[in-house]
């Protein structure tokens, strides 16, 4: 039974545990220095390229899901119960390659070898993912391996060949994991707290200890996804001195659904967060699948999105437009914000001392509601913004525009609702004219700046062409406007 | 018997040149078991991170190590006097060019770290040596430096400005070469007879290597030996050994070696000496301790030498038939804060043996300035001003086409050379051997299916989208092999190595080089290893680069081959008590001629070994450590053909049909060799459509991530639809003709003709790369 300072994981199957590990310790420090496992490599520290990728596998109803996530920004104490894959375990016990690596060497997708044990690990995944053999699942399967040696056509094809197969030793062995990942599970009230030279580091396991811990460290970093903690580490070599984990919360990761909202968990990841937008904001969830990467979207939570109050955060643009509300809390009790009156100032946020986010409320569609949500960036996957827009119009029996959120992100410090376009919709028909005086409106909302991403006329101008889109997407759907096919 | 003779010559068969024999290191890299210079660890290591100036361009006022020697774990903080009072030298460029006055090239005398000036943001102040690496990194934010901000210089224009502040005070006008070939005056007649000038300004754009490897070394010195040992990623280490030893260390070259195991991408960037393994190489010896440093993906950006950076003017002069008669270029490069190893390279000669490409161009000058600016010094990136020049040149033709009226494929056919005029030498100089460049554009213009281009055109109009369909004809005059060692050892376990000097980092040497030994030799392929990356069992090294591998290499292997013969004859014959002329050499065994009494290669090895009385004068082993000596450059051509869809409203470009036709001579392995042209076209599609390093004003790189840097990633890349039309070269014994660098040829003008292609009919007359959906967005608006 693992003590509460320490923390038990499977590496490649191997029962590891570890005494007091140092809250900051990236599990690609640890797997290079500490268990001199030099397989997974560092390409960049901060989630771009891949090379560091590591598959853990968790209990998911009765099987074992497999996650592609990177090493590098991922803390050692977030292995807990989990079975951590490196590109080293794959293999038979006769040595015999695993399908996934089987398959790169046919169709020489490999190079220099430095990115290939990322893509072996993201292959591995992607292996072991059923739903997504189609061609545009195995390009978001990739979307976060960079290569510059090969041109990935082979590494696609290899790719091809293997995307949810689930057919190698993991699947045949998948109850006897189960049954050992089971065996690293806590008792009851034995949350980790961890105190030692380095800081500090808490993983709760329930709101009301959350509420007291924070009560008493409020100046404490929280750590859902860690896909932007982890870069005050590995870029601006912070010390965060003391850590709440909120993965050990359920309540936090939960995401429910009821007749009017989806609550969702300020810890859920986009990954699990994906199925349960794609029924009723389908573009919602279309821009998910191009945020970050799978690794990132794996780790990634919209709570911590929101939290983090970039101006160039994808998800709050289409939260604002949705009128999704922050559900605060904290040892006094919860408060409900509309998300407009969260973001402050840049990167601040409405959050007193002692409070969190608990989770975002998301208005579900009535009959008839319209919703968009587009992205302008250099890249289509793993890029920040240019411009994000999101358009939420809602009509009368006439055609009338009864309601109208808009919003954008990467046009001003903080993601922004556009009240003066919306104002020039409201009440009237959803059409051309319509759309010139919103776009007029615009001037006034927004005064976007100039950097290398993309000058302020650019920006106004795609701002003011992303609602004209939304227009051509109500009035002529026929009209393809979306990106060419891969 | 005869079974397993059958089965030995299928398996022989089945790795013979020509083959696609998957490689040899594939089962070692994909299981993680790879050795990269970061993998390397010695017992009792000290750890260094360097402290890199946050200015452009300013005066070293002071450096004050007293806080950084106060972190615990910190050793030593070295500093540029400290190199000094060793005695160490500098970071030299490796290449000598003449200029116009005859001076040759104004040398930027580099020390590893800065001692009065600091000239770029990352340039390198000091180097914190600590018991970890956490405790140099906290060591490096302790060192308090002092600088007084002078001007900063980014762009060429701006620092051959009249009055712009020197940043080197022995290079007046920031001017480090002013390069001319060429007769100016009878150019400038055919120009003035042409009927028609065709007159393009282009931007090279500056690239960041970005190999996915982060630079690392490791630096040893044993003191009773009084030896060094580097472990780093190169590209070859007979001639880093060389450098670091003769300008570095200033000793001679066997109390220096190089060790390199895997290297993961270079491009170019990883082949020179660097300013960290300077300092490494004197703290070993300083601190009788292994000195490990790692670069960090942000520092990469700023710290690996930087590729491209030509802005350039392109004319050609046309009679009244579309005939060449002359061609002018007019380069204006950015060579950064320091002259790189061989950053003068790539915008001067590389463009005068490159640019007429495979046409018959009667007349070529070409001036060239390379300039020194408070940037990243540039040197060798993927072709190194090979692709560049055959895109000038394809970018010219187009543009020639269009004004002129004539069709593009048919101006390019008025030009070609022809297979009857070889061997051709070129207004360059140079002595084309062989190819046959008719043939293989029209079986590039079959392959992409020209003629239905219009049909495609019209079915992307009916979906909102512009498209286009470009050409990239390319001929790229590879690097001359040189001196190149051809070793081949046998070994006790009844193995056999190769051991020579080129390098691969990423291309794969071990499993041609096999097939063309196991051939020449009758050896069972996977009896062969590659030796490749230490200095001490090298008697030569040229070490890879300019697509010159094969050709180095393979020639030497060659050659080495013969004389294992020739030495196993004479024993073979001893033991098989004969002449040694009645003994011939096939498949694997020397033969009595005419007779069943044999003895096997491998056979005399073993009974080597095991010790033979061999009479004088018989060699005493098969072993061989072989120099090949030289032979010309190569010519490997061919034509790419790109189409891409635009759309007008975002101006988001996609690459949507792709195909090649390459000359590379004869292909020994040709599924490396397609991975080589896949390689290379993505990374001439990232310069064409994506990548863009951007400085601001004051000298800053701003696209200094990943994110912020737009590299090509999985969905960028179209299908690449490629066929071989190899004519073999006649200058080396294997008819190679080299295959690195060429995708990039191709690619450069193939996506950049088909833009302009499809931008044309919007009225916009130019287009520069990278053509991001903003530059093309903004062309459009600007042309309506």
């Amino acid at each position: 039974m693992a003590m509460p300072d320490a923390i038990s994981f499977l590496l490649n199957g191997e029962l590891r545990r570890i005494e007091r590990p140092a809250p900051e310790r990236t599990v690609l420090d640890h797997l290079r220095l500490v268990e001199r496992r030099t397989g997974t490599k560092e390409g960049c520290a901060e989630g771009d390229c891949g090379a560091c990728t590591v598959v853990l596998g968790e209990r998911s109803g009765d099987a074992v899901s497999y996650r592609a996530v990177n090493s590098c920004i991922l803390f050692t104490t977030e292995l807990d119960g989990k079975l951590l894959l490196t590109v080293e375990g794959l293999r038979d016990a006769d040595g015999g390659l695993h399908p996934a690596q089987r398959a790169l060497v046919e169709h020489h997708g490999s190079q220099c070898g430095y990115c290939t044990p990322g893509f072996v690990m993201t292959l591995f995944a992607l292996h072991h993912a059923p739903e997504m053999t189609d061609e545009d699942s195995i390009h978001q399967a990739l979307s976060g391996n960079l290569c510059r040696c090969t041109g990935y056509r082979p590494i696609l094809a290899a790719a091809r060949s293997v995307a949810g197969v689930g057919d190698d030793r993991f699947a045949r062995m998948a109850r006897e994991l189960l049954g050992r990942l089971d065996g690293l599970r806590r008792a009851p009230g034995m949350a980790t707290v961890i105190d030692g030279e380095y800081g500090r580091y808490d993983a709760p396991e329930s709101l009301a200890a959350l509420d007291r811990l924070l009560t008493a460290h409020p100046g404490a970093h929280l750590l859902a996804g860690g896909t932007d903690l982890g870069l005050l580490v590995t870029k601006q070599h912070r010390a965060l001195g003391h850590v709440i984990s909120l993965n050990r919360i359920p309540e936090l990761s939960r995401i429910e659904a009821s007749a009017d909202a989806l609550i969702v968990g300020a810890a859920a990841n986009y990954t699990d967060i994906l199925p349960r937008l794609e029924n009723d904001w389908p573009s919602f969830a279309a821009l998910i699948r191009r945020l970050g990467s799978w690794q990132i979207r794996n780790l990634g939570t919209m709570g911590g999105n929101v939290a983090n109050a970039s101006p160039i955060g994808d998800s709050p643009p289409a939260l604002l437009a949705l009128g999704a509300e922050a559900i605060i809390r904290s040892a006094g009790g919860e408060r409900v914000l509309p998300l407009e009156r969260f973001f402050l100032a840049y990167r601040r946020t409405a959050l007193d001392a002692g409070e969190y986010l608990r989770a975002l409320r998301i208005p579900r569609p009535a009959a008839g509601d319209f919703f968009r949500t587009y992205k302008v960036s250099k890249r289509f996957e793993q890029d920040i913004s240019a411009v994000c827009g999101a358009f939420f119009l809602r009509f009368d029996d006439a055609g009338r525009v009864t309601l109208a959120r808009i919003a954008y992100g990467g046009m001003a410090a903080t993601p922004k609702r556009a009240v003066g376009a919306e104002a020039a919709l409201a009440g009237r028909r959803f059409d051309a004219a319509a759309v010139d005086a919103a776009i007029a409106a615009l001037a006034d909302d927004f005064t976007p700046i100039d950097d290398f991403r993309a000058s302020a006329t650019y920006r106004r101008h795609v701002a003011g062409n992303l609602l004209r889109r939304a227009l051509m997407e109500r009035t002529a759907p026929e009209t393809p406007t979306g990106v060419l096919a891969l | 018997m005869n079974i397993r003779i059958a089965a030995s010559e299928a398996a022989a068969a089945a790795t013979a040149p020509g083959q696609p024999v998957p490689r040899r290191e594939d089962p070692i890299l994909l299981t993680g078991r790879g050795r990269y210079s970061d993998d390397v660890r010695r017992e009792g290591q000290l750890h260094a991170a360097m402290v890199r100036s946050r200015h452009a361009h300013g005066r070293i006022l002071a450096i004050d190590t007293s806080a950084a020697l106060a972190v615990p774990g910190v050793v030593a903080v070295l500093t540029g006097a400290d190199l000094a009072r060793a005695g160490l030298g500098g970071l030299r460029c490796q290449v000598q060019i003449p200029s116009r006055d005859g001076q040759g090239i104004r040398p930027t005398p580099r020390m590893a770290l800065a001692e009065d000036r600091v000239r770029f943001v990352g340039d390198p102040l000091a180097c914190v040596v600590a018991e970890t690496g956490a405790a140099a990194r906290d060591g490096t934010e302790a060192v308090q430096v002092e600088i007084e901000p002078l001007e900063a210089l980014v762009r060429p224009r701006a620092a051959l400005a009249p009055g712009a502040p020197r940043i080197w005070d022995e290079v007046p006008d920031n001017l480090a070469l002013d390069f001319h070939f060429g007769d100016a005056a009878r150019v400038a007649e055919a120009f003035a007879a042409a009927r028609h000038v065709a007159r393009l300004d282009l931007v090279n754009n500056r690239i960041v290597v970005n190999a996915m490897e982060p630079r690392a070394a490791l630096a040893e010195y044993d003191t009773a030996a009084g030896r060094w040992t580097l472990h780093v990623g190169c590209q070859g280490v007979f001639g880093l050994r060389n450098q670091i030893a003769r300008d570095i260390l200033r000793v001679p070259p066997e109390r220096v070696r190089i060790l390199t195991g895997h290297v993961g991408g270079s491009f170019g960037m990883k082949a020179s000496a660097y300013p960290e393994y300077v300092c490494l190489l004197h703290a070993a010896r300083e601190f009788g301790r292994p000195v490990k440093w790692v670069d960090e993906r942000s520092e990469s950006f700023l710290s690996d030498q930087h590729g491209r950076d030509h802005e350039v003017r392109g004319e050609l002069a046309l009679d009244e038939e579309g005939r060449i008669l002359a061609l002018r270029i007019d380069v204006l490069a950015n060579m950064g804060a320091y002259l790189a190893t061989v950053g003068p390279l790539a915008p001067t000669q590389n463009v005068v043996k490159n640019v007429a490409s495979l046409y018959r161009v009667p007349l070529l000058e070409v001036s060239s300035r390379c300039v020194l600016t408070n940037t990243t010094p540039v040197s060798a990136y993927r072709g190194a001003g090979r692709p560049e020049s055959n895109y000038y040149m394809e970018r010219l033709l187009d543009q020639a086409a269009r004004e002129t009226g004539l069709d593009r494929v048919e101006i390019r056919r008025r030009n070609h050379l022809r297979a009857s005029e070889m061997p051709y030498r070129a207004a360059s100089g140079q002595i084309y051997d062989s190819g046959d460049f008719p043939a293989v554009f029209a079986r590039a213009l079959d392959l992409a299916d020209w003629q239905g281009f219009a049909a495609r055109k019209a079915e992307s109009a009916r979906r909102g989208l512009l498209r286009g369909i470009g050409i990239g004809h390319y001929l790229e005059v590879t690097a001359p092999p040189t001196r190149e060692m051809g070793g081949i050892r046998f070994e006790a376990d009844g193995e056999v190595t190769i051991v020579t000097g080129t390098l691969d980092y990423g291309q794969g040497h071990w499993t041609p080089f096999a097939q063309v030994l196991a051939d020449r030799l009758g050896l069972p392929f996977e009896r062969i290893r590659l030796l490749q990356g230490d200095s001490d069992a090298l008697i030569a090294g040229g070490g890879t680069g300019g697509s010159k591998s094969m050709m180095a290499s393979g020639s030497a292997i060659v050659e080495a081959a013969a004389r294992v013969i020739e030495q196993g004859r004479e024993i073979a014959a001893h033991l098989l008590e004969a002449a040694s002329a009645d003994i011939e050499f096939a498949a694997g065994r020397f033969r009595i001629m005419g007779t069943d009494r044999s003895i096997g290669l491998l056979e005399l090895a073993a009974r080597l070994r095991e010790g033979l009385d061999l009479p004088e004068g018989l060699p005493r082993t098969l072993d061989v450590r072989h120099v090949f000596e030289a032979a010309p450059s190569a010519f490997p051509n061919g034509c790419h053909v790109a189409e891409v869809e635009i759309d007008p409203e975002t101006g988001e470009v996609r690459v949507v049909r792709y195909s090649a036709v390459n000359d590379f001579g004869t292909l020994i392995n040709p599924m490396l060799v397609e991975g080589q042209v896949h390689g290379g076209v993505a990374q001439g599609l990232g310069q064409a459509l994506m990548e863009r390093t951007v400085h601001d004003a004051e000298g800053q790189l701003l696209s200094g991530s990943f994110m912020d840097y737009a590299m090509p990633r999985a969905d960028s890349l179209p299908e690449i639809v490629q066929a071989h039309h190899p004519v073999p070269a006649t200058t080396n014994p294997l008819g190679v003709k080299g295959c690195g660098e060429a995708g990039c040829a191709g690619s450069l003008p193939a996506i950049m003709n088909a833009v302009a292609d499809a931008l044309a009919e919007r009225g916009v007359m130019h287009i520069d790369m990278p053509a991001t959906p903003l530059r093309i967005w903004e062309a459009l608006r600007a042309a309506r």
